[in-house]
């Protein structure tokens, strides 16, 4: 419990210092929201000048970080001037369109990344293991950006596939199933994507880790045993790896609201992706930071999840 | 042909991508009696063992125990098998499953191989810890918590379990300290005595072979160079491999150890 109360506290530090850096940093860099205004030639300087006092903008530092922290209290999540809205409510419906792409693809990319690591690892220095390296490495070459284009021109030229969004424009007078069906079939491309650009990286590591279970010499004396290989690998090689599955699970979780966002803005999927560029591009700070904010929690419990789970699992954490 | 001998190993070569780690390996071992085989790193003791234990399937030659060829066994008979010749690991501490209790370790060889109820297995359990002069009370003990000795007991108690034949010592008295290994070579003569196992004793320390073995081994290079009594070997070395390594035990002026 101790542990635990104090991997919390430590996460909480954390999330203290990334949302006091975004703020030095946001202030160190030149230019705001209204910079654009300031070009126009029929806005004059103290109108700017008059908006920036309005918005708050023109308080130092330390006010605009407390002013922050009470609207995070409130659930606001700063205000966006861009949106004239508070930000928590631009959020939500948006973090659901991401958690729902990058969960199904992490989801799919570890059902397929487990049994291909441990097959690989039982599989070594023969064919099977070498074709697999090869198209792995193939794949990792590639940048997620070029294969989100090419799949986008083959749903094009295909039409078999809808070329972004989310929803076909008459989602709403769709039935139950069909409305899950019409999501999945917009989910496709995307997913398909994001698993093969997660597939290399965690197919390496339960290989890896596997691997060094199967090495291992109480995995050896349990097969002088003569024991049966499905007991072999339920009860002795996958506790034995499940350390480094564990803390790679813990960063895939974390990963899940960072991972697709370049993928979303490219492939027109409404998640936090697009409102994040957009942000970034018009300069609305309360929105880029919540969004920072909000992948940073992801990390922090991803990896307070991982560290937990190993604590239970592992008796020589334990003992420490 | 004839095999009359407990274990008879005939022609027995390994190769690995080509290269020979051990060719034409024959000797052949009694019941009941222990077989020291020494070399310096390289010379294919591991590998000997290894193919002996079924962990590596040999490139050419026979292995007879018991009157029977364990080569061209298929996979069930193997298995049927294996439990009659049992490894010791070199590393105590990673041959024992670390999540796992004193009694799990124990217990699993024969829920592998379905003896017993959950009852009789926990008693054979502690009945073996006994045997291997650890204490009944010790068996909810998580594995991590034995020292390095004891944990060797653990390994010995576990291989025990399935009742072996012929027991594989690879270099099981590495990093344990003397007197420690001193315990443990006393318990291995014990069973021998009292259960007439077979040992083939796999080591570079050549003091702790001629404490334990009746019959020396040596290789060198993937071959079997020389393989006497114990007496015989020590007094009338015949290839300059043997000579070396008694050289080099006598220069650390092992005690006990006869010129």
């Amino acid at each position: 419990m101790r542990y635990i109360g104090r991997r919390l506290l430590h996460g909480f530090l954390l999330l203290v210092g990334v949302s006091v850096l975004s703020f030095v940093f946001a202030d160190l860099a030149p230019g705001d929201y209204f910079s654009e205004l300031r070009t126009n030639p029929r806005v004059s300087a103290e109108t700017v000048a008059a908006l920036r006092a309005q918005s708050g903008l023109d308080r130092p530092l330390p006010v605009r970080y407390a002013a922050w922290v009470a609207s995070v209290l409130r659930g606001d999540f700063g205000y966006s001037l861009a949106y004239n809205s508070p930000v928590g409510p631009l959020l939500w419906g948006r973090v659901r369109a991401t958690l729902l792409l990058a969960g199904t693809a992490t989801i799919l990319a570890w059902l397929m990344a487990l049994p291909l690591g441990i097959w690989n690892a039982t599989a070594r220095g023969k064919w099977g293991d070498s074709v697999s390296k090869v198209v792995l490495s193939f794949l990792l070459a590639i940048p997620e950006l070029l294969l989100a284009i090419v799949f986008l021109m083959l749903a094009v030229e295909s039409g078999y596939f809808p070329a972004g969004g989310m929803v076909s424009p008459g989602w709403a007078s769709l039935n139950g199933p069909e409305r899950v069906g019409d999501v999945a079939w917009h989910l496709a491309l995307p997913v398909a994507v994001l698993v093969l650009g997660m597939l290399p990286t965690l197919v390496r590591h339960v290989r890896a880790s596997m691997a060094e279970a199967i090495d291992s010499p109480f995995a050896l004396s349990a097969r002088a045993q003569g024991i049966p290989r499905r007991r072999l690998l339920f009860r002795h090689l996958l506790p034995a790896a499940a350390n480094q599955l564990i803390s790679l699970a813990g960063f895939s979780l974390g990963t899940l609201l960072s991972a697709s966002l370049l993928i979303e803005v490219v492939m027109g999927w409404p998640g936090l992706g697009p409102l994040f560029l957009e942000a970034i591009m018009a300069r609305d700070f309360a929105v880029v930071l919540a969004v920072v904010m909000l992948s940073a929690s992801f990390l922090v419990v991803g990896n307070l999840l991982a560290d937990i789970l190993l604590y239970r699992m592992d008796p020589r954490i334990r003992m420490k | 042909m004839a095999v009359d001998s407990f274990l008879s190993v005939q022609g027995l070569g390994k190769s690995f991508a080509g290269r020979a780690a051990i060719q034409d390996v024959t000797f052949s071992l009694e019941r009941g009696q222990t077989l020291g085989v020494v070399g310096p790193s390289g010379s294919g003791k591991s590998t000997l063992a290894r193919c002996l234990a079924f962990f590596e399937v040999p490139t050419c030659g026979e292995i007879w125990l018991d009157g029977r060829n364990l080569c061209g066994l298929d996979r069930r008979q193997r298995a049927a098998m294996r439990a009659g010749i049992q490894l010791i690991f070199q590393e105590p501490a990673s041959s024992l499953n670390p999540r796992f209790t004193a009694a799990q370790i124990v217990i699993e060889p024969l829920l592998i191989r379905r003896v017993g109820s959950g009852k009789t297995r926990r008693q054979r359990a502690s009945e073996l810890m006994e045997t291997v002069g650890l204490a009944r009370q010790a068996l909810d003990t998580p594995a991590l918590e034995f020292s390095g000795g004891e944990r060797q007991r653990l390994a010995i108690a576990r291989a025990l379990a399935l009742e072996p034949k012929l027991l594989i010592l690879d270099e099981s008295f590495a990093g344990l300290d003397l007197s420690v290994q001193a315990q443990v070579a006393n318990l291995l003569l014990d069973l021998q005595e009292r259960r007439g196992l077979t040992y083939i004793l796999i080591s570079h320390d050549l003091a702790l072979v001629w404490r334990l073995a009746g019959e020396i081994a040596v290789m060198d290079d993937g071959r079997m160079v020389e393989h006497a009594g114990v007496a015989d070997l020590l007094a009338r070395p015949q290839h300059p491999r043997t000579r070396e390594l008694l050289h080099a035990a006598q220069a650390l002026s092992l005690d006990g150890a006869p010129a």
